[in-house]
């Protein structure tokens, strides 16, 4: 008996941790405020923990079970959350949530694609994202260093996550190929 | 797509979309395929950029910061100085030295003395002490708080804040021990590694992850025992973080938490033979996300 429940520990956190950055990054993008993410993915997790034994075939299935749950929740969030919450109409987000689950394995393989993107950047781009990823320093502190304004480094910062998303996605068509 | 487009998705995902704008963006997410694609990818950007910062260094983004600000050559005048600071400390340092004693009978060296900096606190009653933001003073000892928040910063990397009433002691920029009070720790880069939280029951060694500890003894409960995984996540083929699982049972459900540490070194924490890693029966501790003050963000509580 324990030795099965430990079996089905060690299966739920090895599927998991295969699947659960690409579940993480779906439910972002159902969310407008990042602060919300952690919090649903905490209660992703534990439906999927306590439901793990009815899933089928979880080698072929888990991740877009997970993403099954996750929408779920999502829909559930918004219905509960004000409306600055939630800028996208439902329908538009329905759109989305689809299209994600429909391009869940390409996008499973996006960190190695992210990693390539950004050996691509610029050296001062590079150093920006480490200052606003990595560092210790804040922008403000590194804006005061550089003799340039937060509000010109957010707005860098915002060009070069878009620069990376435009990469990514000709990195990805590209291979697809 | 054009890059008006992308723009909207930008100033979706940096909160600064005007409504005029939020408009535009439903109705170009509701008719194109590549914009949505485009959104998706943007999202998963966010998300593990996001979780590169949790993970410490998950990405690599390029020369180390040592090359990165060289530092100006110094001039003759430069090393004379810096040789007379460097007699003058020394012989300070030789003539002065001594060991002190803490309130709890820990040893501690005064050259070790504590760089620490006040950086905010908020409602704090602390009748002892005064504090001031901005403080860099701190003697080595005892201190009490009745209630409020009191954040220090121990050397440059290492983020303490104290919430509610609590008693601690400084031992050094490295340790500290702390006999009650519910205390956060956040660990900004290496040079922070190995922070050490003693309590009365046991060490906790902080390897570059965030969390949090409520010292409190707890009555005996029926709860059951706690579980720790670690996983490896491998980007590239290299080890670049850990996730740390947790499965905590008790009688009625079975809950599960996870969160990103970094590699491997936390197997110092009471590892047993079958991989799996025990916390401190009878003690409450919370994993926790986010840095700031005033706004701080719990995930889970656990026995």
């Amino acid at each position: 008996m324990k030795s099965d429940r430990n079996l089905k520990n060690t299966k739920f956190l090895a599927y998991y941790t295969e699947h659960e950055p690409a579940v993480r990054a779906y439910v972002r993008g159902g969310l407008y405020n990042h602060h919300d993410v952690a919090d649903l993915m905490q209660k992703v997790a534990i439906i999927a923990w306590n439901k793990f034994d009815q899933l089928k075939d979880p080698e072929e299935n888990f991740g877009k079970w997970m993403m099954v749950i996750a929408r779920y929740e999502i829909m559930s969030f918004r219905r509960k959350a004000e409306k600055i919450d939630v800028p996208l109409c439902d329908k538009v987000m329905q759109k989305i949530l689809d299209q994600g689950a429909k391009e869940y394995d390409t996008r499973k393989e996006l960190c190695y694609a992210l990693q390539a993107c950004i050996q691509k950047l610029k050296a001062g781009e590079r150093e920006l994202l480490d200052v606003a990823y990595n560092s210790s320093t804040s922008i403000k502190d590194f804006a005061k260093k550089t003799n340039k304004t937060t509000q010109s480094l957010y707005q860098k910062l915002n060009r070069i996550r878009t620069a990376l998303t435009s990469c990514i996605q000709l990195q990805m068509k590209t291979e697809s190929l | 797509m054009k890059s008006s487009e992308k723009k909207l998705i930008e100033d979706y995902f940096a909160q600064s979309i005007s409504e005029e704008d939020i408009s535009s963006l439903n109705e170009l997410l509701l008719n194109s395929e590549e914009a949505r694609s485009f959104y998706l990818t943007y999202a998963s950007v966010m998300e593990n950029l996001d979780e590169s910062r949790q993970a410490h260094n998950l990405y690599n983004f390029g020369p180390s910061k040592a090359t990165r600000f060289p530092r100006k050559k110094a001039g003759k005048w430069m090393a004379i100085a810096a040789s007379i600071i460097f007699a003058v400390v020394s012989l300070n340092h030789f003539a002065f030295q001594k060991t002190l004693k803490t309130d709890h009978g820990i040893e501690v060296n005064s050259k070790n003395l504590p760089k620490i900096k006040l950086i905010d606190f908020f409602g704090l009653d602390a009748s002892h002490h005064s504090f001031t933001p901005g403080q860099t003073q701190f003697e080595v000892g005892e201190y009490k708080t009745s209630s409020g928040k009191l954040h220090l910063r121990f050397g440059e990397s290492v983020d303490v804040i104290f919430t509610g009433a609590s008693i601690f002691e400084i031992l050094s920029e490295k340790e500290i021990f702390v006999q009650k009070g519910n205390i956060r720790t956040n660990v900004h880069d290496a040079r922070g590694y190995e922070f050490t939280i003693r309590t009365p029951s046991a060490n906790y060694i902080d390897w570059g992850t965030e969390f949090c500890l409520i010292f409190v003894q707890m009555p005996q409960t029926s709860w059951k025992w706690t579980k720790v995984w670690w996983k490896l996540r491998t980007v590239k083929r290299s080890i670049r973080s850990v996730n740390l699982h947790l499965i905590i049972s008790h009688p009625w459900k079975t809950l599960l938490s996870h969160y990103s540490i970094y590699p491997v070194t936390f197997q110092v924490r009471q590892a047993t033979p079958d991989g799996t890693t025990r916390l401190q029966q009878k003690q409450k501790i919370q994993t926790c996300s986010g840095s700031t003050l005033l706004e701080p963000r719990t995930r889970m509580m656990l026995i």
